[in-house]
C-alpha cells in the first residue's frame, strides 16, 4: 500500500494553519484606553513592566505634589490602583479564551499492529482522527469567544469608570466633611462663649447650678460633634488613599477643604435616558453576552444531535500494500439527542435577554431619579443659600438689635448665631448631595456630563420641581 | 300695649324710687336735696339747676390743662352743650422714637378732655369710625340708666359708621372719665378713653390758677412693633401720663404761688399707680366719688390711684424749681423694658466681649452694673436698637442723663414767667445744688473715705 503523502500533507497543513492563531499585543487594552479617554478625558495605563510604567508613576507623583482636585484624584486612582491593574488581566484571560476558541483540538493518532494467525507479515495500521465538527464549528466558536472578549473589554472599561466615580464621590464626601468642620468649629466657639458667660453669671451669683450645667452640656455636646466630624474626615481620607492606591509618604496629599459651588446644571437634555442606554458600558457588555449566547445556541442546535463527530484518515498496510481510506464514526442518537443541553442553552439566552431588558429599565429609572435628585439638591442648596441663609443673617442682626434694646439676653443672641451656622451646615448637606448625584449621574452615563447640554441655573424653570414646595 | 303716657308714668315711678334713695345718700354730704324731673332726655335735671346758663370758661371755671392733649370743643344749642366724639384709629406717638397704631377719639390718644360745669345739660354724639362696634360709658357719672353706655346691657352696640346720641344733665362735679364699654379689654388697651372734668357750679374752695388733668395708662408695645398688644395681662412695658412716656411728657408749668390742682385718673388695664410729687405736701381733696370734707383730708406726698379711680390734690406752688412727679412703682418708670434676659448685675465680663465679638461684631455686654446707661448708649447712636423703640430710661437733663422713663414728668415752678410755655431747666441759686464734697469739707467734718483701688 502506498501512502498518498501529498494528500496527507494538505490535510494536516490545513488543520494546523487554521488551528494556530497568534495572541495580539495588549489584549485590546488600547480599546479600553480609547473608551475611557473619550468618556472621561482620563488616561489609563496597564503596567506591564515597560517604560510607560515609570512615566505613569512619575505622573502620579507630580499630581500628588499639588493640592488634588477631583479630576487629579480620579487620575491618580486610574493610574495607581492595583485592583484595577488586576482587572486588566481579565482582558488577557478573555483573550486567551478567544485564542483557545480558534485552536483545533489536536488530531488523535492511533496505530494498530495485526499478527496474522496464518503467518506472514505483520498488518500495520495507522489512523489520524480529528474531531470533524470541531473544525466545522470553529468560526462559530471564534464568534462566541469574540463576543465574550468584547464583553470583557467593555466590562473592564466599566470598571475603570466605576473606580473614577468612586473616587470622585469619595472626594466630594471628604470636601463636604472638611467644610462641615469649619462650621462645627464655629458652633464650638459659640457654645464655648455661651458656657463662659454662664460661668461668669454663676460667679456673680445670678444663675443656678442647673443653668450652668445646661450651658456646659451644650458646649461639651458640640465638642463631641466636632471630634466625630474630624474622625469622619480621617475615614474619608483613608478611603481615598485606598482608592488611589496610596500608602507611606504618598498619603501626604492635600485638597481644598470646601466643596465647589454649583456652576452649571447640565441635566436638561430631553433624551438623557436614551443617552444613558446608548452610553452604558454594562449594557454594551450584556449585549455582547447575548450575542455570544445566541451564537452558542446555534452551536448547540447543530451539535445537539451529533455531539461528537469524528473524521479521520485511516491508513492500513495490508499485505505490504498501504491502503488509505476515510473513516467515519458517529454515535447513534438512540438515547441522548442533546435535548437537555438545548433547553439549557435556550434558557441561558432567554435569561440574558430578560436581564438586559431589566437592566435597561433600571438605568432609565436611575437616570431619572438622579437627575431629579441633582436638580432638587441644587434647588434646595440655592434655597438655603439665597433664602434661608440671608434670613438667618437677618435673624442674627435683629436678635442683636433686640439684645441692644435689652429685650433678650446673651444666650438667645448666641442661639441665633448658632441657627445661622446650622443653616450653613444644611447648605453643605444639600451641596454635597448635588455633587454626589452629579457623580452618580456621570457614572450612569458612563462618562462625563460635559458633553450633555449645559444649562445655566437661571434657565431652570421653577415648574420643573413641582414636589418641592419650599422653593419660592 | 304700652302707651306713651303709661310708659312715662311707669318709668317715672320706678325712677323716683331710685332717686329718693340717691338724694338721701347725697344729703349726708351736704348736697341740695332734689326731686328728679320727669323728662326723658334730661331726666336727671334737678330744680336746683333750673334756669342756669351753660357754664362758661373763665366766668364759671378755670379750664383744665391736659398736658400733651387738649379739651374737646363744644357749642351751645338751645341751652344744651353739644359735643361730638369720634372713635377712630389714631397713629399716636408715645415719646420721640415710638409710635403705635392706637384707637382713640377725634384724632387723639387718649380722647380729648370733655369739660363741663355742674348743672350743664349735655348732648354728646358718638360716631364710630373704628373697625369694630363700640359704646361710651361715662365713668362715675350719675345719670339715667339708659345713658350709662354699657353695650348690650344699657344700649345697642354702636356699629361701625353709626352715630349715637347721649343726653343727660350733669348733677355733680369732679374728675371722671369716659371710655369704651364694648370689648373693653381690647378697646381700652388700645386707648379708647379720655378725661371728663365737671367743674363745680358753686365752688366751695378758691378756683385754682393751674388745673392739670392726667390720665394714667399702661400698654404693651413690643420693641420693634407698632401696635399695642391688648392680650397682655401682666407684663406691660409702656406707662403713660396722657398717653406719653418720659421723655415724651410735657412738663407742668406754674408761676410761683399759683394755686395748683392736679387730677389723676387711672384707666390702665391692671396696675395701680402711687403718683409721687416731689417738694410738696398736699391734701387729696377729691375722689371720683366727690369732695373729701376738709376734716377728713390728710397730707400726702403720694397719691395712690387704683384702676378706675380718680384723685385730685391741691397745693400752692410756693417752692421754685424742677420738681419730679412720677409713679413710685419702679418698673413703671421704665420704657419698653424686657424681662426675658438673665440678671447681669455683678458679672465680670472681662474678655468675654472680645470672644463674643469675634462671632458677633459689635457685641457689648450690658447691664452688669444696671440699666442706667442704656439710654445713653442708645441715644449716642453707637448701640443700634430695633426701629420704633425707645431706650428703657430717660433723656438728657441739665446735669446728667435722667434715668427715668414711663410715668415721669416735671413740675416747673418759676418766680418770673412771661408765659406758661416750657421755661427750660431751672437755674439754681448759687450753692443750692448737691455737689462733689471737697477735701476741706471732708476734713472739717471728719469724714473718712477709704480710697478705693482703681
Amino acid at each position: 500500500m502506498r501512502i498518498d503523502a501529498r494528500a496527507m500533507a494538505v490535510l494536516l497543513s490545513t488543520i494546523l494553519t487554521t488551528g494556530c492563531a497568534s495572541i495580539p499585543e495588549n489584549a485590546g487594552f488600547g480599546g479600553v484606553q480609547t473608551t475611557v479617554a473619550e468618556r472621561t478625558g482620563q488616561r489609563v495605563q496597564w503596567n506591564q513592566d515597560t517604560d510607560a510604567d515609570q512615566a505613569a508613576e512619575n505622573a502620579v507623583r507630580r499630581m500628588l505634589r499639588q493640592p488634588l482636585n477631583v479630576d487629579a484624584a480620579a487620575q491618580v486612582a486610574l493610574l495607581n490602583n492595583r485592583r484595577l491593574q488586576g482587572v486588566y488581566e481579565e482582558l488577557s484571560l478573555s483573550q486567551a479564551g478567544l485564542v483557545q476558541a480558534g485552536l483545533l483540538t489536536n488530531p488523535v493518532f492511533s496505530t494498530a499492529v495485526g499478527f496474522p494467525l496464518d503467518g506472514g507479515s505483520l498488518d500495520l495500521s495507522f489512523s489520524i482522527v480529528q474531531e470533524f465538527l470541531h473544525v466545522l464549528y470553529r468560526p462559530l466558536r471564534t464568534k462566541i469567544a469574540g463576543a465574550q472578549f468584547e464583553a470583557t473589554r467593555l466590562r473592564v472599561a466599566e470598571a475603570v469608570i466605576d473606580l473614577a466615580a468612586d473616587v470622585r464621590g469619595q472626594f466630594y464626601h471628604m470636601q463636604a466633611d472638611a467644610q462641615r468642620l469649619e462650621f462645627l468649629r464655629r458652633v464650638v466657639r459659640t457654645t464655648a462663649v455661651s458656657a463662659e458667660a454662664a460661668r461668669r453669671l454663676y460667679a456673680a451669683g445670678n444663675i443656678t447650678d442647673l443653668d450652668v450645667a445646661r450651658e456646659e452640656a451644650l458646649y461639651q455636646e458640640s465638642r463631641l460633634a466636632l471630634v466625630t466630624a474630624q474622625t469622619r474626615l480621617v475615614q474619608d481620607r483613608e478611603r481615598l488613599n485606598a482608592l488611589m492606591g496610596l500608602w507611606g509618604n504618598d498619603t501626604q496629599w492635600t485638597i481644598a477643604p470646601r466643596l465647589p459651588e454649583m456652576h452649571d446644571l447640565p441635566f436638561e437634555s430631553a433624551n438623557l435616558e436614551q443617552r444613558a442606554i446608548e452610553a452604558s458600558l454594562a449594557l454594551g457588555a450584556a449585549r455582547k453576552e447575548i450575542e455570544a449566547a445566541t451564537a452558542s445556541l446555534g452551536f448547540t442546535d447543530a451539535t445537539a444531535l451529533i455531539p461528537i463527530l469524528e473524521s479521520g484518515v485511516d491508513a492500513e498496510r495490508e499485505e505490504g500494500e498501504w491502503e488509505v481510506g476515510p473513516s467515519l464514526a458517529f454515535p447513534l442518537p438512540f438515547f441522548n439527542q442533546g435535548q437537555a443541553r438545548l433547553v439549557a442553552a435556550r434558557a441561558e439566552l432567554r435569561r440574558a435577554q430578560q436581564t438586559y431588558w431589566a437592566q435597561a429599565v433600571e438605568i432609565r429609572a436611575t437616570v431619572r431619579a438622579l437627575r431629579y435628585t441633582a436638580l432638587s439638591a441644587c434647588n434646595r442648596a440655592r434655597h438655603v443659600q439665597e433664602v434661608l441663609l440671608p434670613l438667618y443673617t437677618r435673624i442674627v442682626n435683629h436678635t442683636q438689635l433686640q439684645y441692644n434694646a435689652m429685650q433678650i439676653g446673651i444666650f438667645q443672641l448666641l442661639q441665633a448665631r448658632q441657627q445661622q451656622i446650622n443653616a450653613g451646615l444644611r447648605y453643605i448637606d444639600t451641596l454635597s448631595e448635588f455633587w454626589l448625584a452629579r457623580v452618580a449621574l456621570e457614572q450612569t452615563l458612563s462618562g462625563s456630563l460635559a458633553e450633555v447640554d449645559p444649562v445655566s441655573m437661571a434657565e431652570i424653570p421653577t415648574g420643573d420641581l413641582p414636589a418641592i414646595s419650599i422653593i419660592e | 300695649m304700652f302707651t306713651r303716657r303709661k310708659f312715662i308714668t311707669t318709668s317715672s315711678v320706678a325712677f323716683a324710687g331710685g332717686a329718693t334713695g340717691l338724694a338721701n345718700a347725697r344729703d349726708a354730704r351736704g348736697k341740695p336735696e332734689s326731686v328728679p324731673r320727669q323728662d326723658k332726655s334730661y331726666s336727671r335735671s334737678l330744680p336746683a339747676y333750673e334756669g342756669l346758663a351753660p357754664g362758661q370758661p373763665g366766668r364759671d371755671y378755670t379750664p383744665v390743662i391736659t398736658p400733651n392733649n387738649q379739651s374737646l370743643p363744644w357749642k351751645v344749642v338751645d341751652g344744651v352743650k353739644v359735643y361730638h366724639l369720634i372713635a377712630e384709629p389714631v397713629d399716636h406717638e408715645f415719646a420721640p422714637g415710638l409710635k403705635a397704631k392706637c384707637w382713640g377719639y377725634n384724632g387723639r390718644v387718649h380722647g380729648p378732655t370733655i369739660e363741663a360745669v355742674e348743672g350743664d345739660k349735655v348732648r354728646i354724639y358718638v360716631t364710630n369710625k373704628l373697625p369694630a362696634g363700640t359704646s361710651v360709658h361715662w365713668h362715675g357719672l350719675l345719670l339715667p340708666n339708659g345713658m350709662d353706655g354699657v353695650a348690650g346691657l344699657n344700649q345697642k352696640i354702636i356699629r361701625p359708621g353709626e352715630t349715637f346720641k347721649y343726653e343727660f344733665t350733669l348733677v355733680q362735679h369732679g374728675t371722671h372719665m369716659y371710655h369704651s364699654h364694648h370689648d373693653e379689654m381690647t378697646q381700652i388697651a388700645l386707648g379708647t378713653t379720655g378725661p371728663l372734668v365737671i367743674h363745680p357750679r358753686n365752688p366751695s374752695r378758691p378756683r385754682p390758677d393751674r388745673d392739670f388733668v392726667f390720665m394714667l395708662h399702661e400698654w404693651r408695645i413690643d420693641v420693634g412693633t407698632s401696635r399695642p398688644n391688648p392680650n397682655e395681662m401682666t407684663d406691660f412695658n409702656i406707662f403713660t401720663f396722657n398717653a406719653r412716656s418720659f421723655p415724651g411728657t410735657a412738663p407742668m408749668v406754674a408761676r410761683l404761688d399759683d394755686r395748683m390742682r392736679i387730677r389723676l385718673i387711672n384707666l390702665g388695664a391692671m396696675s395701680h399707680h402711687p403718683i409721687h410729687l416731689h417738694g410738696y405736701q398736699f391734701p387729696i381733696v377729691e375722689t371720683d366719688g366727690g369732695q373729701i370734707p376738709e376734716s377728713a383730708q390728710q397730707l400726702e406726698t403720694s397719691v395712690l390711684t387704683a384702676v378706675g379711680q380718680s384723685r385730685a390734690f391741691e397745693f400752692t406752688a410756693n417752692e421754685p424749681g424742677d420738681w419730679a412727679m412720677h409713679c413710685h412703682m419702679t418698673h413703671h418708670v421704665m420704657n419698653q423694658m424686657g424681662h426675658d434676659f438673665p440678671n447681669l448685675i455683678g458679672m465680670q465680663a472681662g474678655d468675654l466681649d472680645q470672644q463674643i465679638g469675634s462671632l458677633l461684631p459689635g457685641y457689648m455686654t450690658m447691664g452688669t452694673d444696671g440699666m442706667g446707661e442704656h439710654g445713653m448708649h442708645v441715644q449716642s447712636g453707637h448701640m443700634q436698637v430695633p426701629k420704633n423703640s425707645i431706650p428703657m430710661v430717660g433723656g438728657p437733663g441739665p446735669f446728667d442723663y435722667i434715668t427715668m422713663g414711663g410715668l415721669f414728668t416735671i413740675l416747673k415752678v418759676r418766680e418770673n414767667l412771661a408765659s406758661y410755655d416750657d421755661p427750660g431747666w431751672y437755674e439754681y441759686p448759687q450753692g443750692t445744688v448737691a455737689s462733689l464734697a471737697s477735701d476741706s469739707d471732708l476734713r472739717r467734718d471728719g469724714i473718712q473715705v477709704a480710697r478705693s483701688q482703681p
